[in-house]
């Protein structure tokens, strides 16, 4: 396989690698127990996290996946990202404070905490096998993207990712994660920022980019229920409120990040920049090029036939320049190991404080646990590791990962939740929610029809039907790219014209080189910015749901533009004999069959035509590739939403005939109160007060308490006992250097906090720079 | 009505329900507790946030259809 890009791009990459990798490395001095390894020490600035999250959330194929769907679906590419609000106010006010306040270290351990040490074990089991599965899935996409993008062997370019993420996960753990997520979210933002301006650049600004997409393109959301690989319906219940809880309640990485942050306000200053400002951009980030391209394709610079799978490195290659991509692919890199750290770092957790402490080594030195915490991630790494070739032999595996992700998601989600909620909630309704939840969803997994009144409430097709969507633009046409249009947007069945088009479609398996089946096509003309676009639409019926289809188009136009000889007699253009009719060649209808891969042009670019199977010559047939659909009935948006509402009958119905645990105080919304005092050891002081600055005086000694001047304090709003937030002024250090202390009793030196060495060595700060006090609670 | 309109309005209004019964429920439940200034003051940003995506989400539905 050839490689793609220039000597620059790769130096660029490598300089990136070696920067990332020594900049990781370099925070393991700053970990020094297993809460600094997993959680950082609980001592950061909002923003650091926020940017952290930045670079979690994009993750291996981000870019490429969310350049297809904005190239095919427009602007509402952007719904996943934007639409987890509604469901904020429960991990703001519950979930986040219940793990914080409480010192929840695991998903797991909350299980217990909560229930019993049996509905922890189901649960750690269920984590482990999720996490590490996750961990190979990322390293397989990984390659692949690279692979299919760059042309680098997936077998080199995994391991190396593998090791460097491994090196600085295991030496520098939490710490390093976030902060080399922090240059790889700048890094992503930057290459964002660069694609979106030449993009547009290119195009000629955002009015004309604009005028060149029409409105279906422009809209926030998609069709309400159409098509259904990319609907609105699926997508708001799906991913805004069963996907936005089921990430914030128990996505282990996501969780580790908000217990690195110095406070719950912290959190919660996280928690709202990240959802309205920073998930936004990143939807721009890594949906901006489809759009763009969504716009050539009408201006007439991008192949029509082209493969919307390649969208964003066709366009990202076209509008960029030598260097430029070098730091987009470096981008690209970022956002993958970004994701893989984090779960390293989540696997490492759980490997910990659920399976080594409480069933291997109970009591040990802290020391031997940050030991025992480096080497499961190496272990973690290795298992991802050993599991791609499995995912790369074989579908039925990654099939088989995907459903068990679809299986433990609703059932987990629903005991955290109702656990969360109310303390009526019982051990044993979590139990058996989750054992029965799980095995009626992997039940629909099999048989997605028991899903069907749950989709179908929302208009949802049962796959006995599907859309074909398709358009002349100036003569030129598209066919594939634009299938996930939803029809209805551009114009109503009632609204288009019958066309001598034709869609002939056979099931791909029964399929022996005929086509049984046709259905009229529609058209309307439009046009956009002053473009003429022929549009063309079909729906198809009569097909078998959750099938692969094989279809052609057939364009009889030709047959109607040379009159027949009864049609030619009649009109007096010509004497109708059988003579003259047996001289002219007979008209032909054009049947369009599918695309024709012509390898690579000038540029490196992979030019894919479509071809009229009349036009294939013998040669040409090894590079010709059939239409084909898949049609719908898996409703993989809706399972989620069906086994959310199985689980929620199986917990309410248990929980109304069996006994709630006694003692759950901290460990739900109506205790959070509990939980603070759990927190502080005392009483909350809950009164707000300023953030001072002071010089550092330093006493020999390990006293846990610093000492402020009692005005400081009366600023503060502090009182003897109350929990302190100390921090090197520097702002940009983003809390690296601060550690959380107890208040002692005051002195009368205004501007002078006095700590021992001890208190001075754990937050690691540097003589002679002032601090930022703070009263925490 | 526009199509794009009738997504516009199940999203804010569904999703509107769900918000409104979570941030009622914190409220209820006093972890949300209004007489602490942190607290209402989040609370407060929670209703500008949802008030300013149903904006945003609305200015975008019409430049789409009317520009």
């Amino acid at each position: 396989m050839d490689l793609m890009g220039t000597p620059l791009d790769y130096g660029i990459l490598i300089v990136y690698f070696i920067g990332i990798l020594g900049f990781g490395a370099y925070f393991a001095r700053y970990t020094k127990s297993t809460s600094d390894f997993f959680f950082g020490g609980q001592r950061f600035s909002w923003w650091l996290i926020a940017s952290s999250l930045v670079a979690t959330g994009i993750g291996s194929y981000s870019f490429l996946k969310y350049a297809q769907t904005g190239f095919t679906a427009g602007l509402s590419s952007t719904m996943t990202y934007l639409n987890d609000w509604f469901m904020i106010p429960l991990f703001m006010f519950g979930w986040l404070p219940i793990i914080y306040f409480s010192r929840i270290k695991s998903v797991p351990e909350y299980f217990e905490r909560r229930f019993d040490s049996r509905t922890r074990l189901v649960a750690t089991v269920f984590t482990i096998f999720y996490l590490v599965g996750y961990i190979g899935l990322n390293f397989y996409l990984m390659g692949l993207a690279l692979q299919s993008l760059l042309g680098i062997n997936m077998w080199i370019a995994i391991p190396v990712v593998a090791v460097i993420s491994a090196i600085y996960v295991t030496t520098g753990g939490q710490t390093a994660v976030i902060f080399t997520d922090l240059i790889q979210g700048l890094f992503l933002y930057l290459a964002g920022a660069i694609l979106l301006i030449v993009g547009m650049a290119h195009i000629g600004g955002l009015q004309e980019w604009w005028q060149n997409i029409d409105v279906a393109h422009r809209l926030p959301f998609p069709g309400f229920n159409r098509p259904a690989e990319f609907e609105f319906s699926g997508i708001f219940w799906g991913e805004g409120i069963v996907g936005t809880l089921a990430f914030t309640f128990i996505n282990q990485g996501f969780i580790m990040r908000y217990l690195a942050v110095k406070s719950v306000n912290a959190g919660r200053k996280t928690l709202t920049f990240n959802t309205l400002i920073l998930m936004p951009i990143s939807a721009v980030v890594v949906g901006c090029i489809g759009w763009v391209a969504a716009a050539m394709i009408t201006k007439g610079e991008v192949n029509t036939g082209v493969n919307a799978k390649e969208i964003f490195m066709l366009v990202s290659n076209v509008v960029t320049k030598p260097g430029i991509f070098g730091f987009v692919i470096a981008a690209l890199t970022a956002a993958l190991m970004s994701t893989i750290d984090t779960l390293i770092n989540a696997v490492a957790a759980i490997g910990i404080f659920d399976v080594y402490k409480p069933y291997i080594k109970k009591e040990a030195s802290e020391k031997h646990y940050l030991k025992a915490s480096r080497v499961v991630s190496v272990l973690a790494t290795l298992v991802g590791l050993a599991l791609v070739p499995a995912f790369s032999q074989s579908r039925s595996i990654l099939q088989a990962h995907y459903a068990f992700i679809a299986m433990i998601t609703p059932p987990m989600l629903v005991a955290i939740f109702l656990g969360v909620m109310s303390k009526r909630f019982t051990p044993k309704a979590a139990f058996w929610s989750m054992i029965i939840g799980g095995i009626v969803i992997l039940t629909s997994v099999i048989y997605p029809q028991i899903i069907i009144p749950v989709a179908k409430t929302h208009g949802l097709t049962d796959g006995s039907e599907a859309d074909i969507v398709f358009e002349r633009i100036e003569g030129r046409e598209i066919m594939g790219p634009r299938a996930a249009y939803n029809w209805q947007e551009i114009f109503g069945p009632e609204e288009g014209e019958p066309t001598d088009f034709v869609i002939q479609y056979e099931l791909k398996s029964d399929f022996k080189g005929s086509y049984e089946k046709e259905q009229t096509v529609y058209t309307k003309l439009d046009t956009l910015n002053g473009t003429v676009v022929q549009r063309y639409c079909a729906t198809l019926t009569g097909l078998v749901p959750r099938s692969s289809y094989t279809f052609r188009v057939v364009d009889r136009s030709p047959l109607k533009q040379a009159p027949s000889a009864p049609e030619a007699e009649d009109i007096g253009l010509v004497e109708a004999t059988d003579s003259i009719f047996e001289q002219t060649p007979e008209p032909k209808e054009i049947i369009y069959e599918g695309t024709l891969n012509k390898g690579r042009g000038e540029n490196g670019l992979p030019v894919i035509e479509l071809a009229a199977k009349n036009d294939v010559s013998e040669e040409e047939k090894g590079a010709f590739s059939h239409f084909g659909f898949k049609t719908a009935g898996n409703y993989d948006y809706f399972r989620s939403v069906f086994g959310l509402i199985v689980c929620l009958i199986v917990g309410i119905a248990v929980s109304i005939f069996t006994k709630p645990k006694e003692n759950v105080d901290g460990l739900t919304v109506n205790s959070i109160m509990k939980a603070k005092e759990f927190f502080k050891g005392g009483k909350p002081n809950e009164t707000a007060g300023e953030i001072i600055r002071a010089k550092v005086e330093l006493y020999e000694g390990d006293e846990p308490v610093v000492h402020l001047d009692k005005h400081d304090m009366k600023r503060m709003s502090a009182e003897p006992g109350d929990l302190i937030y100390v921090a090197d002024a520097r702002w940009w250090l983003g809390g690296l250097r601060s550690t959380h202390v107890k208040a002692g009793e005051p002195h009368d030196r205004p501007g002078e906090i006095r700590m021992s060495e001890k208190v001075f060595e754990d937050g690691n700060f540097v003589v002679g720079k002032t601090v930022k006090v703070e009263k925490i609670i | 009505m526009h199509n794009g309109w009738l997504t516009y309005l199940y999203q804010i209004l569904v999703g509107g329900l769900f918000f409104a019964a979570g941030t009622i429920y914190v409220i209820k439940v006093k972890s949300a507790d209004l007489t602490i200034k942190a607290d209402k003051t989040w609370v407060i940003a929670l209703i500008i946030g949802y008030l300013g995506l149903a904006l945003f989400f609305g200015v975008w539905t019409w430049l789409a259809i009317n520009t």
